[in-house]
């Protein structure tokens, strides 16, 4: 026996319909009205802050950040003080780090929405500058800034030599005829911490830190004297690696952008890198597969005596944090360590660039930078913060690390991260024994040769 | 004269507008999309700069790249190896399953908790899971008798670590398709294999897996074209290393074409995994066809 199929009514189907059209826009207008302004499908947040128009210049801004500590402290004086006194309106896009260069990269390819960049000075302000995307700042920091006021090794990743969109030494010092694509407000570099109770005294240089490491390392007991990231993408190993080739002499590239890091000294800071972990066994087991994260979080578990972090990684409040202090990374033919920052840029499509720079002088004026540096301990960027630091603590150290000038700043050009994931697989390989460092230098030099080479860089 | 508002169609546009919603979705989430990769694979953009149109030389570069023909194979030694593993955990399950009465609601809804978890979560207790000090694997391979294991720093290890992820979080899912295959067979089958002497071998052997090839296919092919999307825990697992031992295609493209910047080269290896993809599935389902006739 057969049965005929229920027809469908097809004024009950079309009401259906309308009905489940109306409930998303219900459930999409309640979205919208809990989360304001839509930024990005990953986890992001966005505020805007909206004030009392009273004087000029008025009109609104629109920013975007990755985030850092000090963004709420920004948020909530840009509502308190900023948009009060200026009457513009500042819609603050904060995204996450793990996407914020996806942000970045799209914001970069079309006419961009922002009228200011917070731009790493290393992963993406380089592209900007490649692809003449950012606005030259130099008559306005001159006429609203003192330029020797800034810590010259921070403004000068921010600098370019006249007629140049790449720096294979990340620097450019010569400041009277600089082009200033940026002015740093966020500033950071590769310290020492380490346990007070178990170091008495920080190493100097590397052979006393594998001394140290060396003495304290008790698998048995899961405690081991150092620990780096190994992870090959992303910059981890490069990280590591960069800060360690640095201190032995090497560098990335020469002043033509050939890579120079396969030398003797390259080898024998590769070599080095490689043994604590197959040789002297000094660090965690896993390292090869450690990012930044997982290594801090080594030292905060109590695991670890001593590591190398971005200086402004965050501590907090675990037990060995009292018991910690900050010092300079190993010295060796130079200290072992790297720069890097953010800095404030205005794209050259910026619909209110005016307001844009109104933000910039307002955020670097002294009474802003008390609350900022002095309450938050956000690094200094200007001389006048110096006395804001304490020493032992962070920021002393990432000072005394920039203010010796000999720390590594990574090459401004379009493709870093490209070159970094390009170097960083061989290392990793040499890492966990797969090949040996010079068969990981030589591969690593072809293989960044090539990038770039298509690149139209080389 | 014909048309959407001759005789022969009396209900006009309705259809046509009924379906509208769809094909814009469709059109601005795949037609779009699809056709413009493929329309700049034949340009060489980055994120800093356009050199214009440049033919094949981007689809040239992708095939002659061994980081390229690796991640293709580290990704075919990775499905392989997880679809084969859920498949046969999963047809064990469904049989099982279905065996069982009581508490059999509840068992499957336990079997989807996997599934529910967000990957980034899976991918973080796994990670906990494979440390070498602190791993809860690690702590139960000396109690059977195995040494400890670096699991994802070993190149031989890593890649199936990252498959292990896989089937624990998705085997359920071929198991409840298979089993709503297996229900789907009418019991008269077996009754009259039964009267016939057939043994439980010869039961599954010839009317089980026959009558299970359609559900196999949805399983096999869903599977498939979830596995080439694997992003998620390699991100939280290894990054693609050791150097690049896990480094699967869809986390590969994903760091040419972002981190790297290389967007034509991306959607040019975009629309060759696009046709890698098309191909072997539809390989699959005429063989498939072949075989059960």
């Amino acid at each position: 026996m057969s049965s005929e199929p229920k027809k469908v009514d097809r004024r009950k189907f079309i009401y259906a319909g309308l009905g489940a059209v109306a409930l998303v826009a219900i459930g999409a207008a309640a979205y919208v009205a809990m989360n304001p302004p839509v930024v990005t499908q990953t986890v992001t947040t966005s505020t805007t802050v909206t004030g009392t128009s009273t004087t000029k210049p008025g009109g609104s801004i629109k920013i975007l950040s990755w985030q850092t500590p000090i963004d709420d402290m920004y948020k909530k004086l840009i509502q308190e003080d900023f948009t009060p006194k200026t009457g513009i309106t500042v819609q603050y896009d904060t995204v996450p780090w793990g996407s914020y260069i996806e942000k970045n990269l799209v914001s970069m390819k079309g006419k961009s929405e922002y009228d200011l960049i917070m731009n790493n000075t290393e992963w993406t302000m380089p592209a900007w500058v490649y692809s003449g995307g950012l606005m030259p700042l130099n008559n306005r920091l001159k006429q609203d800034f003192k330029v020797d006021d800034f810590l010259p090794g921070f403004l000068g990743i921010c600098a370019y030599p006249p007629g140049q969109k790449v720096k294979p030494t990340g620097y450019y010092l010569n400041f009277s005829d600089a082009v200033f694509y940026g002015v740093p407000y966020w500033d950071d570099a590769q310290p020492l911490l380490y346990r007070t109770d178990l170091v008495p005294e920080p190493p100097k240089n590397w052979d006393e830190l594998l001394s140290i490491a060396q003495k304290l390392t008790n698998p048995d007991k899961k405690f081991y004297g150092y620990v780096f990231q190994g992870q090959p993408k992303a910059g981890q190993l490069y990280d590591a690696w960069f800060a360690v080739l640095h201190g032995f002499g090497a560098d990335i590239f020469d002043d033509k952008l050939n890579p120079a890091f396969n030398t003797s000294e390259g080898i024998e800071g590769t070599q080095f890198l490689v043994d604590l972990y197959l040789k002297y066994k000094v660090v965690p087991p896993d390292t090869p597969a450690l990012d930044s994260t997982a290594t801090l979080d080594y030292y905060k578990g109590g695991f670890v005596a001593m590591i190398i972090p971005w200086g402004n990684s965050p501590l907090g409040d675990v037990p060995v944090a009292k018991v910690s202090k900050y010092d300079i990374a190993p010295v060796g033919k130079r200290v072992s360590a790297r720069t890097a920052g953010a800095a404030f840029t205005i794209p050259s499509t910026a619909s209110n660039p005016d307001g844009a720079w109104e933000y910039i002088k307002w955020a670097l004026s002294p009474q802003i930078r008390a609350k900022i540096v002095g309450e938050l301990g956000a690094p200094v960027v200007l001389k006048s913060e110096l006395a804001y630091v304490k020493q032992g603590s962070n920021a002393w150290a990432v000072a005394q690390e920039v203010a010796r000038n000999d720390i590594g700043v990574n090459p401004a050009i379009p493709n870093l991260t490209e070159v970094s994931d390009a170097l960083s697989v061989p290392l990793n390989q040499a890492l966990i024994g797969q090949i040996s460092v010079k068969e990981a230098l030589s591969q690593a030099e072809q293989k960044v040769k090539d990038v770039m080479k298509a690149a139209a860089l080389l | 004269m014909g048309g959407i508002l001759s005789k022969k169609n009396p209900k006009g546009f309705t259809p046509y507008f009924l379906l509208l919603p769809m094909l814009i979705v469709v059109f601005s989430l795949f037609v779009y999309p699809v056709s413009y990769g493929l329309y700049i694979s034949f340009f060489d953009i980055t994120g800093y700069y356009n050199r214009g149109f440049v033919g094949l030389d981007n689809y040239i570069k992708v095939i002659s790249s061994p980081s390229f023909l690796n991640s293709l194979s580290v990704t075919a030694i990775y499905i392989s190896f997880a679809l084969t593993v859920e498949f046969l955990f999963g047809l064990c399950l469904a049989i099982l399953l279905n065996k069982i009465t009581i508490g059999s609601g509840l068992i499957k809804t336990l079997m989807i908790m996997p599934m529910v978890i967000a990957p980034v979560i899976v991918g973080l207790i796994f990670r906990l899971m494979y440390d070498y000090t602190y791993g809860v694997i690690n702590m139960l391979l000396p109690v059977v008798g195995l040494g400890k294991q670096n699991w994802l720093v070993q190149p031989q290890t890593a890649i199936f670590a990252i498959a292990g992820v896989d089937i624990w979080e998705w085997t359920p899912f071929v198991t409840l398709i298979l089993l709503a295959g297996i229900k789907s067979i009418p019991l008269d089958l077996y009754e009259a294999s039964s009267i016939d002497g057939a043994s439980t071998f010869s039961q599954f052997r010839y009317i089980t897996l026959p009558l299970l090839k359609s559900s196999a296919l949805v399983a096999v092919i869903f599977n498939f074209m979830r596995l080439i999307r694997t992003f998620d825990v390699v991100v939280m697992l290894t990054k693609g290393g050791p150097g690049e031992s896990t480094n699967l295609i869809s986390y590969y493209i994903q760091q040419v074409t972002i981190p790297h910047m290389r967007l034509s080269q991306g959607a040019a290896m975009t629309q060759l995994l696009l046709l890698l993809v098309g191909l072997i599935s539809n390989v699959y389902i005429i063989y498939i066809r072949k075989s059960f006739g």
